[in-house]
């Protein structure tokens, strides 16, 4: 089996996710010969990299220079993976209105959300991926590792915790530490905003606020669904 | 069923020597909440607590394992199995009730190995409780417990009184028998029957059963559910805390090298969207309702066609941990129509 | 009929299994020939028409497969596969010899003994024809043991249809009663119509005692499962082959439940009875 040529590109983002993939220091080796890695860095649209089996792909679109790239990755790479909750979901640039997720420009086939994403995770999608298979897809909610930590519910107490609306995977690490969750993993796959705005509601909260608040990560659809009820 | 007598002040000296011949699982105080744990060297053990948040299943049916690993060329390997002894004390009689229904489950038929292991290398201790305003076993018939212990605790102040469930029982009676008193007297006899008489008092939420599983029958098809499932969440809490859920997912993790990896398992909830979801797109139960109607109805109806009991051992996990205050109790007395279904939310 | 574990082993683990041979059957669709790797294995694994095995793809993950092939003919066992998703990919990208994993033979199985002096229906649509084709072979195998036997099948389009040339051949087979139908293209294609499967219920007589075994996508069960009552048959008679989200095969996972039933157990094979009694089966 010939090593998978993969490439690992950063649009308008902070770079975090890719230093995930640095920071895995006891498997980078491993990784590293495992893959015929063909760029990893802040690439500009020429291709020297030519075709690619796996483009991972970080950030948000928010120029023309980012839709270029992105095009051009896409044309070259028979898998493309957002990672990170910008290139998946818009994420923070979204927010201010400057981004949106790249899924509204290419076909994206697998998406790692997080902010930034888990390494365990991105180790997981990576060893997939050699193997020829797309990542697996966790089908929870932050609230399912939550619970199974044993940790007592920020949101029953009362407070604004996105937990029930938020993609899994990170081991509920924000609500384990006693903080609820922002929903940094964009939404999961079956968000009830409605009833998530409404619990809150009986908390006392008000409900414009609690829209900002849901919206803050997974901006896409949180405020659309949301405002049905508002 | 043999009975001795436990001072209270040798609770603790008998649970300590267990401890150093066992891995010994007590019920934990941490903060303000009470865990099941492995015993450690001047815990607190929550000699009164309600309700944990996680039930004894994660013991036997943890939230997360592997399965097997496997080569290529070389099949699969199960990982060394977990082995000695273990007591696990201050089981509620709800949550004995719990680990029988989890036999049915596990133990007949195909009989699940993992499980099987964990269940033969564990002792249980009973340990007797007072409701609160969310437990319901008297209704589901699983407030007392005659049989599925080695051992079971009743509080009655100065001693406990400690029924023998089992040959294996009767050796950790025995072992310390220093600490026990084989004499029950009348005076202890009189403090178990107002033992008795106070708890059943105590209870106030019910639930009717009767019929009920014909009652959801007919029901199937009511609008209530949607209703209802509009506020769930499909967090999933309600399943990862309830004694009876045991659904899991089986599924694989290759390393980097491709040739070798691990098959696991992990609890997930039906009230999850892809729950009955197959390749293709078609899901079985694609609305909110359906899915939240099939966590009752396999409670109260399947389990029961199946094994002439209900899943639910009225533990009241459920609905004391939903965040969306979904009150399954009332959603059963309301589909029973002996209260309105406006009341209910 | 002997299960491939003793039941104190543990259920979970496959046995190993090398793929003899593959065939391409449509363009999504394939046939893997594979034999167990212990000889005493392969030489004891018995089966019903209508089981299925737990398939492994080493490193991807287990997917519930139909055995195709028939318990008359030892030695090789048959899937048809259909590429859809993760483990199915994976089992696509294999060769002969390499290997894949197997747990089973699980589920019920159609009632073969039952439909013994029996008219025997069989209605298949698309991939549905891999459970069918087991009892198809069976039954031609034991030919004297049944009455008449007709197979109405449909198929999207040409392409789509499985084992095309053996149903060709079977097709002028004296003791048969082929039906072909395609959704739609060139009805100039003998031997093949065009309509759903539904149309051909025209084209033929139901004798009393017939049994009908079904196994098509699930929308399509409330129709075909009207038309042979319309025809005579009864709800007992009528079997389903179902398919349902799967994990462990063998009723712990809980996830292939409908109703009291497990599909993994029970199942995958129900009567139209039963699924009177269980709501939301078909
Ligand atoms: C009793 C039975 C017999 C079957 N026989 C055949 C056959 O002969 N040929 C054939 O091509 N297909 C058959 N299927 C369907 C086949 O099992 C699915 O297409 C396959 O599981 C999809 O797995 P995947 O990993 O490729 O898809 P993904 O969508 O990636 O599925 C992921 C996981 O979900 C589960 N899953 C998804 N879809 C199904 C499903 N339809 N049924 C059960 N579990 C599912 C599996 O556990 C799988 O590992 C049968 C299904 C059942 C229940
Ligand atoms: S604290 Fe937040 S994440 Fe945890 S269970 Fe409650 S809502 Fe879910
Ligand atoms: S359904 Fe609820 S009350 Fe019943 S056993 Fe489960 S958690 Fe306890
Ligand atoms: S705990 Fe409540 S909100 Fe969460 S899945 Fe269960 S019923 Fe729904
Ligand atoms: S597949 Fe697990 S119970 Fe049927």
């Amino acid at each position: 089996m010939s090593k998978p040529r993969i490439g690992i590109y950063g649009l308008t983002s902070c770079a975090g996710d890719q230093l995930v993939l640095l920071n895995c220091e006891d498997e980078l080796l491993d990784v590293l010969s495992a893959v015929d890695l063909r760029s990893f860095v802040m690439a500009t649209s020429q291709n020297p990299e030519g075709e690619l089996d796996v483009a991972f792909v970080e950030g948000a679109v928010t120029q023309d220079s980012d839709l270029e790239l992105l095009r051009d990755v896409r044309t070259r790479s028979k898998l493309l993976i957002a990672i990170g909750t910008c290139a998946v979901w818009g994420g923070i640039p979204y927010l201010s209105g400057r981004g949106v997720p790249i899924s509204q420009h290419v076909k994206v086939d697998y998406s790692l959300p997080g902010c930034p994403i888990e390494k365990k995770q991105l180790l997981s999608a990576l060893s997939s991926l050699i193997h020829g298979d797309l990542p697996l897809k966790l089908p929870y909610p932050v609230c399912l590792e939550c619970t199974i930590r044993e940790n007592s519910c920020l949101l029953q107490a009362g407070e604004i915790c996105c937990g029930p609306l938020t993609a899994g995977g990170c081991g509920a690490r924000c609500p384990s530490h006693n903080r609820p969750c922002l929903g940094c993993r964009g939404p999961s796959l079956d968000p009830n905003y409605q009833a998530a705005t409404k619990i809150l509601a009986k908390h006392g909260y008000d409900v414009e606020d609690v829209h900002r608040k849901l919206a803050l990560f997974s901006g896409t659809n949180s405020s659309k669904e949301g405002r049905q009820v508002g | 069923m043999k009975t001795v007598v436990l001072p209270r002040e040798n609770l603790e000296p008998f649970l300590g020597r267990i401890a150093r011949g066992h891995d010994l699982i007590v019920p934990k105080k941490t903060g303000n909440d009470v865990v099941f744990d492995y015993y450690q060297e001047g815990c607190q053990i929550a000699l009164e607590y309600r309700r944990t948040l996680l039930p004894p299943k994660k013991f036997f049916l943890p939230p997360e394992e592997v399965l097997f690993r496997y080569k290529k060329g070389q099949g699969f390997t199960e990982p060394e199995p977990e082995v000695g002894r273990r007591v696990f004390f201050g089981l509620h009689p709800c949550d004995i009730h719990a680990l029988k229904r989890l036999d049915y489950v596990f133990l007949e038929g195909y009989v699940d190995t993992y499980y099987r292991r964990r269940r033969e290398r564990t002792l249980i201790i009973g340990l007797s409780c007072l409701p609160d305003d969310k437990c319901f076993c008297h209704s589901m018939g699983t407030d007392l417990v005659s049989d599925g212990f080695d051992l079971f605790f009743t509080d009655l102040g100065e001693v406990y009184l400690v029924e023998v469930g089992s040959t294996s029982g009767n050796d950790l009676v025995l072992t310390h028998r220093d600490l026990v008193s084989e004499v029950v007297d009348e005076a202890i006899l009189k403090e178990y029957k107002t033992f008795i008489s106070t708890r059943s008092d105590l209870f106030v939420q019910t639930l009717d059963t009767s019929g009920l599983s014909k009652i959801l029958t007919l029901e199937w098809e009511s609008p209530f559910w949607e209703k209802v499932a509009q506020d769930c969440l499909a967090c999933g809490r309600c399943s990862m805390s309830c004694p009876t859920c045991y659904c899991f997912s089986i599924y694989d993790q290759v390393n980097l090298d491709s040739i070798s990896g691990e098959r696991s398992r992990s609890w997930t909830s039906c009230l999850y969207k892809d729950y009955a979801l197959v390749a293709g797109g078609h899901n079985f139960r694609p609305s909110r309702g359906a899915r939240l109607r099939q966590r009752l109805m396999h409670k109260h109806k399947d389990f029961f066609e199946q094994q002439g009991v209900s899943a639910c051992v009225g533990c009241g996990r459920c609905q004391a941990n939903c965040p969306a205050g979904i009150d399954f109790c009332q959603v059963l007395t309301s589909l029973r129509g002996d209260i309105s279904e406006s009341a209910v939310g | 009929m002997s299960q491939l574990l003793a039941k104190t082993e543990n259920p979970y683990r496959p046995v190993r299994a090398k793929i003899v041979d593959l065939r391409d059957l449509t363009p999504e669709t394939r046939l893997f020939q594979v034999k167990l790797v212990d000889p005493k294995a392969a030489r004891d694994f018995d089966y019903r028409p209508g089981q299925f095995c737990q398939i492994s793809a080493l490193g991807t993950g287990e997917a519930p497969i139909s055995i195709s092939s028939s318990p008359t003919r030892p030695g090789l066992l048959e899937f048809c596969i259909r590429r859809v998703g993760r483990t199915t990919s994976a089992l696509h990208r294999l060769n002969p010899n390499d290997e894949v994993g197997i747990r089973g033979p699980y589920g019920n199985g159609f009632p073969v003994d039952y439909m013994e002096g029996k008219d025997v229906l069989i209605v298949a649509g698309g991939v549905g024809l891999a459970p069918v084709r087991s009892l198809l072979l069976y039954i031609l195998d034991n030919r004297d043991q049944f009455r008449s036997v007709t197979l109405l099948y449909g198929a999207r389009s040409l392409e789509d249809m499985l084992f095309r040339e053996e149903l060709k051949t079977l097709e002028r087979h004296p003791d048969l009663n082929i039906l072909l139908t395609l959704d739609s293209g060139d009805t100039r294609l003998w031997p093949f119509r065009t309509g759903l499967v539904t149309s051909l219920f025209e084209e033929i007589t139901v004798a009393p005692k017939t049994v009908a075994a079904v196994c098509v996508p699930p929308v399509a069960y409330k129709f075909v499962t009207k038309g042979l009552l319309d025809k005579g048959i009864s709800g007992e008679d009528i079997f389903m082959s179902l398919e349902r989200k799967m994990h462990c095969g063998i009723g712990k996972c809980g996830c292939c439940a409908v109703g009291s039933k497990y599909c993994c157990q029970d199942g995958p094979v129900f009567t139209y009875w039963d699924a009177l009694n269980l709501p939301d089966m078909i």
